[in-house]
């Protein structure tokens, strides 16, 4: 993928103006800046409906746990829709893991954070969206559309947070869905308590992305992350690359059953970006060096063109981190390596 | 400063940075060409604004042409804003034909744009997240999902070309 994205670059740099055409542009900017001037455009006073909003505004919030209604499901089997459930997976999961059960209510709409997993540099947040029976929500055919409008969920991490989320259905029988949330940091994860903040359900459609709101409301849901963490990490003998005469260093990898990060680090000591925008092909460079993980039946997963890549400017270096989220629970006994680039770091076993 | 030279100035540095993000969310060359005219009008027209450097100058210039784009869009028609004969026969870049770029094409614009922002530009999620006045959770949202969409549609083939 990513050297389509290369290639999607390359295209789009050949769409540029001609020396001729840009002093075409100027000359008629000019000429339309002197005309607007003369000819100034006069807005009409817009009339504006208050009505509406006030009702909008009037739907309540309620804050409880969900954890008041029940029992707790266990964090495998929260998990089990995306991470697997065969019981190696489930007891990893189980070991890592933990259930939350915060939920908040608006407008019929109650949002829950069911439960957390993660390592370092990865954290997996489950949700359950669920509706009263007599709510007025229709989902679209295809729920993979959903977003919500406003998402704050990024305070985990320092810069360079990357990730996914995604709508699923676990049983389309009931007015329930799922919600899958997956952030990667370039630095490791700061946790403690994390607030999340939602706002109004919607999907886009079409090319213009034409938005429907299905549930209009706000969800505020604080809880304390924490999980177990039971990675490996290699950071005692940084390994060199040189990439177009920079020296890159990676000196961390750490490998979980949630997935791998490896973090690469350049000097460029002058104050400046090493990597300019627009031309950000040596960093690129570093994304492209091959991560794959063996594991110990033989299989192998490459996450080179797959996985997250980000970066950011840590005083005078760039740091660029590579990783990904797995898209099943791997147990560390099942990992025999990880390989970034030619180095082969062998994960021990108990 | 003056008109003039401040508009050659916007020209020759902005010109292709505006004219391909307009490309990115329009899809078609004259749409594109018209944003950038009324970029620079604006700006030409607008009270000089300081800007703490190059960096920040730009990322409000690329801010005003999101901005002008998605007005486009919301639009129910879109209206043509340069009526004067020097614009008539203005050439604007050609219509790529490339493969890569109509994949792209067929995203919907709010994958398109973070796309461009993030890949090209090389803007950092959270500077995307400033400049389309949107949260840095939905740009993580929308480049996974517009990626995936985007490999899906690499891997069945825009009208059965072959990609690597």
């Amino acid at each position: 993928m990513n050297r389509q994205i290369e290639k999607y670059k390359e295209e789009l740099y050949s769409l540029q103006y001609t020396p001729e055409q840009k002093q075409q542009l100027a000359r008629a900017a000019v000429l339309m800046a002197e005309q607007k001037q003369q000819h100034p455009f006069v807005k009409q006073k817009k009339r504006t409906l208050r009505t509406a909003f006030a009702m909008a505004a009037a739907g309540l919030v309620l804050v409880g746990t969900a954890s008041a209604a029940g029992v707790l499901p266990s964090v495998s089997e929260i998990f089990a829709p995306i991470f697997g459930t065969t019981p190696e997976k489930a007891e990893v999961i189980n070991q890592l893991g933990t259930p939350i059960g915060v939920a908040d209510t608006d407008n019929g709409v109650t949002i829950s954070v069911d439960g957390i997993i993660g390592d370092p540099y990865n954290i997996c947040t489950m949700y359950t969206i669920s509706w009263d029976n007599d709510a007025d929500i229709t989902l679209p055919e295809d729920i993979s559309t959903l977003d919500f409008a406003y998402n704050d969920s990024c305070t985990i991490s320092s810069a360079g947070t990357m990730g996914k989320d995604y709508f699923f259905d676990n049983d389309p029988t009931d007015n329930k869905i799922q919600y899958c949330e997956i952030r990667s940091g370039l630095s490791e994860l700061t946790l403690g308590t994390r607030t999340i903040t939602l706002k109004n359900l919607q999907y886009y459609e079409g090319d213009d992305a034409a938005t429907h709101i299905i549930a209009e409301g706000q969800w505020k849901l604080s809880f304390n992350a924490a999980y177990q963490d039971n990675s490996v990490r290699f950071d005692d003998d940084p390994i060199c690359y040189t990439i177009d005469n920079n020296s890159v260093i990676c000196d961390n990898l750490t490998v979980s059953p949630i997935g791998v990060h490896a973090e690469f680090k350049t000097e460029h000591g002058d104050g400046k970006d090493l990597f300019t925008k627009s031309q950000s092909s040596d960093k690129d460079q570093i994304l492209y060096i091959p991560v794959i993980v063996t594991k110990t039946d033989g299989t192998t997963i490459d996450i080179t063109d797959t996985g997250f890549g980000s970066w950011d400017d840590i005083g005078n270096t760039e740091v660029i981190g590579k990783g990904t989220v797995f898209d099943t629970i791997i147990p560390l006994d099942e990992i025999k390596s990880v390989t970034v680039g030619t180095v082969v770091y062998d994960i021990p076993h108990g | 400063m003056n008109d003039t030279q401040q508009a050659e100035y916007l020209a020759n540095k902005y010109a292709d940075t505006i004219f391909r993000l307009s490309y990115t969310y329009l899809k078609n060359t004259h749409d594109a060409q018209d944003i950038c005219q009324n970029v620079f009008v604006k700006l030409l027209t607008s009270p000089l604004k300081k800007f703490e450097n190059e960096e920040h100058e730009k990322a409000y210039i690329l801010r005003m042409t999101a901005n002008a784009c998605k007005n486009v869009l919301k639009s129910p028609w879109r209206r043509r804003m340069c009526t004067l004969d020097v614009c008539a026969d203005m050439p604007a870049p050609e219509e790529p034909d490339n493969s890569i770029l109509l994949a792209v094409n067929t995203l919907p614009a709010h994958y398109r744009s973070v796309i461009h922002l993030y890949y090209y530009e090389g803007y950092r999620a959270e500077e995307v997240a400033d400049i389309l006045g949107i949260s840095a959770a939905a740009v993580y949202s929308r480049l996974n999902r517009g990626r995936e969409k985007l490999k899906k549609l690499l891997e069945r083939g825009i009208e059965n070309e072959k990609f690597e």
